[in-house]
Formats: C-alpha cells, sequence, structure tokens
C-alpha cells in the first residue's frame, strides 16, 4: 500500500468515524433534539445591525413584533451602519408607531456586523440580548423557547436556534436550504455533547452580563458569531441550540455571492483558529473537541484539495500526451479496453461511505421535514453531495490565501 | 439539559469505527486474495498449457507432426495468455494489499518470455511467415511520460493484433522484474528507454511511432495492407 493509499484510508476512517460519532449522539438522544426549556418571559433587549437593508428591514421588524412575546418586555434596536440606502427612514417609520422599537445611526461605516451589534448592546437596557440579522426573519415562539436555556443554568451564556433558509428559489438557494436543515440538525447533536462552536447571526440569544464580562463582540473578526462564543467558553461559559426554535435567513441567489459569503465565513473561522490555538486541549470542550475538529477539518481539507489536484494534474497530463501520440500513430485515441475498470478496496469504502453519507443527509433531511423544512428533491440532495460540498476545499484555499495576503473585507 | 453521558459517543463511535473499519480492510484482503487465486488458476493451467507446446515442438522432429498445426497452438496460446494478462494487470492495478498478485506476474513475465522462446524456435524449424512482436514495458511506471507512451503503445498493438489476427504473436514483457533470463536477453538489443516494440527479433521500436511503421515491418507486401487499412479506417 502507498503513501496515496494510505492517505486515502485515513480520510476514509475520519469519515466514517465522524458519521459514526453523530450516529451515536443521535440513537440514544433522538427525543431530546427538540426540546425547549419553557422559560419565563423575562425582558430582552433585540439588537439589529444592519447595512443597506431597505428590502428586507421591514419584514425582520415585523417579524420581531410579532414574537409571541409581551411587547413591553421586548426593546429592538436597530444599529444603521450608516447606510447608503434609505434602511434608517423605514426603521425611523417603525421607531415613530411602535414605542419599543429605537434606531441608532453609527457614526461610520464600520464595514461588518461587529460594531453595530457592540453598540446596541451597549444602548440595551435588559439583561438578556438577542442579536439578528436584519434580514431575517426568526418564528413567533422562537424567543420564548431559547430563553429557558439561559434561565436555567447560570453558565449558558448564548443560545443559538435552527437557521433555515427563506423562500428558496434558485437552485442555489435550495442547495443552501439542504445544507442550512443539515447544519441544524449537526449543530444540535454536537449540542448533545457540549460543543456547539457558533451562535450564527439570523436569530441568537445573549446573557448581557458575559458578553460584557468578555469584551462583547470582536471587531476584527469576519465571523464574530464563531469567535463570541469561542470567547465565552474559554471563560467558562457554554453555548446551547434549541432546535425547535427556528429563524429564516436569506441566502445568497447568485453563485458569486454565496462564494463570497463562504470565503468570508472561512477567513473568520480560520481567524479564530489562529486567535485560540493555545487553548487547543485546554478550556473543556473548546480545547478537547472544537479546535481540533476546525483544525482538522482545515488540514484534511487543505491537503485534500492539493492531493486532489496532484493526482488529477498528473492523469490529465497523461491522458493529454497519449491522446497526442496516439494521433501521431494513427491509432484509436480511446478503445473499450481503456473504459473496463476493476474496483479496488478503496473504491468499495468509498462507495460505502458515499451511501451512508447519503442516508445520513436523508435522515438529516427527514427529522427537519417533521419540523417544517420544506422536501428537498432528490436530485438537489445528489447535487448537494457529489458537486456543492466538493466547493469547500476550493473556497478553504482561497480564504486561506486571502487571509494570508490580508486581502479580506466583510 | 446537556446529555453529559453523551460524550462516551467519542469513544464509543471510535472503537466502532476501528471494528467497522478492520472488517472491512479484512474483506478488501479476501476479495484481493481471492482475485490472486483466481490468476493463480489460470496462471497454472497456462503453464501446463506452455509445457503442452514445448512437447509439441519436440514431438516434430522424432514424430513427423504438421508444423503448421504446432503454430496454430501457439498463436492460439499466444492470445489466450495476452488475455490473461490483462485481466491480471486490471487485478494488479486494483490490488492494495496482497502482494502475491506482483509475484504472480513476474511468473507470467517467465511464461511469456518462454512463450517468446518457443515462438523463435517455431518460426526457425517451420520456416514459418508468423511473426513475433514483443511489447517491453515498465511494471508500474510512474514516470508521465512512460505511462503516456505505454498507453499509446496498448492501442497500437491491439490495433496490431485485430488487423494481423491469426499472423502475430503478441507477447508483453514487463522488463523490471528482476527476471534474470529476460534481462540477459534483452542486454543483446542495448535498449535505452521503455517501452519499445520487437519486432521478428530484429526491429526495435521506441519513442513515437506510427502504426504504419510497424505495418511495415509485418505486411509481406511491403505495407500495402496497412495502408489499405489505415485508409479505410479513415
Amino acid at each position: 500500500m502507498g503513501f496515496v493509499d494510505f492517505v486515502f484510508f485515513f480520510y476514509m476512517f475520519v469519515g466514517l468515524y465522524m458519521l459514526s460519532l453523530f450516529l451515536f449522539i443521535y440513537f440514544p438522544n433522538r427525543k431530546l433534539l427538540f426540546e425547549d426549556v419553557k422559560g419565563k418571559a423575562e425582558a430582552v433587549s433585540i439588537v439589529v445591525p444592519c447595512y443597506n437593508e431597505e428590502k428586507h428591514i421591514g419584514q425582520t421588524i415585523d417579524a420581531l413584533l410579532a414574537l409571541e412575546y409581551p411587547r413591553d418586555k421586548i426593546e429592538i434596536i436597530v444599529v444603521d451602519d450608516k447606510s447608503s440606502d434609505g434602511s434608517a427612514s423605514v426603521v425611523r417609520g417603525y421607531a415613530r408607531t411602535h414605542s419599543n422599537v429605537r434606531l441608532i445611526v453609527n457614526t461610520r461605516n464600520s464595514g461588518g456586523a461587529a460594531e453595530p451589534t457592540n453598540i446596541g448592546i451597549r444602548a440595551a437596557r435588559y439583561a438578556y440580548i438577542a442579536v439578528t440579522d436584519a434580514d431575517s426573519s426568526p418564528e413567533k415562539d422562537a424567543l420564548l423557547k431559547m430563553i429557558g436555556f439561559l434561565q436555567r443554568d447560570e453558565k449558558v451564556a448564548a443560545v443559538t436556534c435552527a437557521v433555515l433558509s427563506k423562500q428558496p428559489r434558485t437552485f442555489i438557494q435550495k442547495l443552501q436550504a439542504i445544507e442550512y436543515a443539515v447544519i441544524a440538525f449537526n449543530r444540535k447533536l454536537l449540542d448533545l455533547v457540549d460543543a456547539v462552536y457558533v451562535t450564527p447571526g439570523p436569530f441568537a440569544l445573549y446573557r448581557k452580563s458575559a458578553l460584557v464580562e468578555v469584551g462583547l463582540f470582536d471587531t476584527k473578526n469576519l465571523t464574530q458569531d464563531i469567535e463570541i462564543v469561542w470567547r465565552l467558553r474559554s471563560h467558562g461559559y457554554r453555548a446551547r441550540m434549541c432546535l425547535s426554535a427556528r429563524v429564516f435567513s436569506t441566502t445568497p441567489s447568485r453563485f458569486k455571492a454565496w462564494f463570497k459569503q463562504r470565503i468570508r465565513w472561512n477567513i473568520g473561522g480560520t481567524q479564530t483558529l489562529l486567535q485560540y490555538k493555545s487553548s487547543l486541549f485546554q478550556k473543556g470542550m473548546l480545547g478537547a473537541f472544537i479546535i481540533p475538529f476546525f483544525s482538522f477539518s482545515l488540514f484534511l481539507g487543505l491537503f485534500g484539495l492539493s492531493l486532489f489536484t496532484y493526482l488529477w494534474t498528473r492523469r490529465f497530463l497523461v491522458s493529454y500526451l497519449s491522446t497526442k501520440y496516439s494521433v501521431y500513430a494513427n491509432t484509436a485515441i480511446l478503445r473499450l479496453g481503456d473504459l473496463t475498470y476493476t474496483p479496488s478496496v478503496l473504491n468499495f469504502f468509498g462507495a460505502v461511505l458515499f451511501l451512508l453519507g447519503i442516508w445520513f443527509t436523508f435522515l438529516a433531511l427527514g427529522i427537519m421535514k417533521q419540523h417544517q423544512f420544506s422536501k428537498a428533491s432528490i436530485f438537489s440532495v445528489f447535487f448537494y453531495m457529489l458537486i456543492y460540498l466538493m466547493i469547500y476545499p476550493f473556497i478553504m484555499v482561497t480564504s486561506v490565501y486571502k487571509l494570508a495576503r490580508g486581502t479580506y473585507s466583510w | 439539559m446537556v446529555v453529559w453521558g453523551g460524550k462516551h459517543a467519542f469513544w464509543q463511535a471510535l472503537v466502532f469505527t476501528v471494528i467497522v473499519f478492520g472488517l472491512g480492510l479484512l474483506m478488501g484482503y479476501f476479495l484481493e486474495l481471492s482475485r490472486a487465486r483466481t490468476v493463480q488458476g489460470v496462471l497454472f493451467n497456462s503453464e501446463i498449457n506452455l509445457l503442452d507446446e514445448q512437447l509439441s515442438a519436440r514431438s516434430l522432429n522424432s514424430f513427423n507432426t504438421s508444423c503448421e498445426a504446432a503454430l496454430q497452438n501457439v498463436l492460439a496460446f499466444a492470445d489466450r495468455i495476452y488475455l490473461e494478462a490483462v485481466q491480471l494487470e486490471e487485478y494488479d492495478a486494483a490490488s492494495k494489499f496482497d502482494k502475491s498478485l506482483a509475484l504472480l506476474h513476474r511468473r507470467y513475465d517467465l511464461l511469456r518470455f518462454m512463450l517468446w522462446l518457443q515462438a523463435i524456435e517455431l518460426k526457425r524449424n517451420c520456416e514459418s511467415d508468423v511473426h513475433t512482436v514483443v511489447y517491453l514495458y515498465e511494471y508500474g511506471a510512474e514516470d508521465i511520460t512512460t505511462r503516456a507512451y505505454q498507453a499509446t503503445y496498448s492501442r497500437l498493438l491491439t490495433d496490431v493484433k485485430e488487423q494481423y489476427a491469426g499472423e502475430v504473436i503478441l507477447i508483453p514483457l514487463a522488463v523490471n522484474t528482476d527476471l534474470h533470463s529476460v534481462d540477459l536477453a534483452l542486454s543483446a538489443y542495448s535498449l535505452e528507454r521503455y517501452p519499445a516494440i520487437i519486432i521478428d527479433e530484429t526491429h526495435v521500436l521506441s519513442g513515437m511511432i506510427e502504426l504504419q511503421e510497424i505495418q511495415s515491418y509485418l505486411d509481406k507486401d511491403g505495407g500495402r495492407r496497412g495502408n489499405a487499412l489505415m485508409s479505410s479506417a479513415a
């Protein structure tokens, strides 16, 4: 067995381990997936960082006003990051008619969500802070379902919920809808082993005192919603996930915008990883699982892509040269015999792992479907597994390159 | 509620993965072993056949039997072990654990070398027009150019085999399997690069070659048939 074969076997071992891990978490705890801790409706400040969201901000405020939560226990603080469109005037309209809606306009455009969010947190009056993106709509019962997690355990400082795709129309949005549903399912499984590593921007709830204690969101990090959880964890706090609470978020409708978003997420993730590398094997699950998991994923992605590129370049060169020689030799450039293939053990392993992956994806989608995730077509699922996920290593490489060169922005 | 017991999932999954993966590797090993046994069975049969052919050749002088029949048997035998070799190459390429296929490859090379010698002897004794085309290649070649040449030569020789069915004994022979008899025979040709083709023990071709070039050595009528075949293909 050569080096390349060994590497392939290793990847398959890791893939099988991760799949087994999720199944070993899922089966004994499946009844706990959609648990929500009934909490008391205590006062919550909802901070909405907003930049050029004229089209969506109204819907978001409507969704927040429609939350099944006592009106007098909610304040909505929209922090406009010096938008160049009419976002601020839309919010002003709401502020005029709703006493619990406030608008704060940042003095400059910060170029990210962290600074306006911090401004909102500082201005907040209440002990619990919900943060929501300006293009996201939480479900009516989301806040009530989530707050109990904070009230029951003082060490819990952040709660996330299931982020689902809002009205997917284009093909790439439908693929993201699958991805979001699978991620939500996986994140809940990680929650069951206390390994939630992000509270995504679309809707998350925090304990204000904990946020203040750790110094609020990092304005230099491109994924402040990952970094804040790692920081809270490094201070001994925990993060939880409430799968029964949902928020619907607008997803990029075009490939270019999607790619750019993923680059940002990856750069932010890598920034966070570098920032917390000294916590490896320390600080509970942060060092025991989250950091190794992130590092390993990054390494395997980059190494796998390098190996893949090397092997395919070689194959391409052999094909190119043999075609060139065959043309010169006046012989066939392809024969039926060239197409016959005897599968190796690696091929069988790969096929079994792929089928297990498909099965797990359908399992996740099936479970999420019972809870309002719309049905995904088999074609979309296969495309998601075969093409969509394969783009990730390329995103990783681009992200690392941009991070190394310092050519990145929100 | 955080299911703290859920943390056992980490080692449970590890144990489970090790067991499943180990079983998978074991099954893979047995699959390769079964393939090697298949090849071994076929090889054993081919060795008996070659021995049979050698005895047939010897009986030519003693019993005055038909030279043409003996040659036809060698041709048919060469065709058969050519196909067996293709199967062996495929199994060998797919083999990850079992090294016995590499050993079988050496035995096949010996068998094919013996066939070559047998064919030379028969051609000499029978004054036959049958051609021997020996294809010399590198077993497990890593170099890109060599692999590209080998892919091209394989296609070329498949053309030759189809066009000259019954006239050509095609013998693929790996040159780097550490067989002294093969090395000794090839030292007479002072070959510097592979793949190469030796036609009727006299003409050596390597590098960029054309189908027509091979045809010119094989056609009794100076390559006209080869040209006609190429024109019809065009």
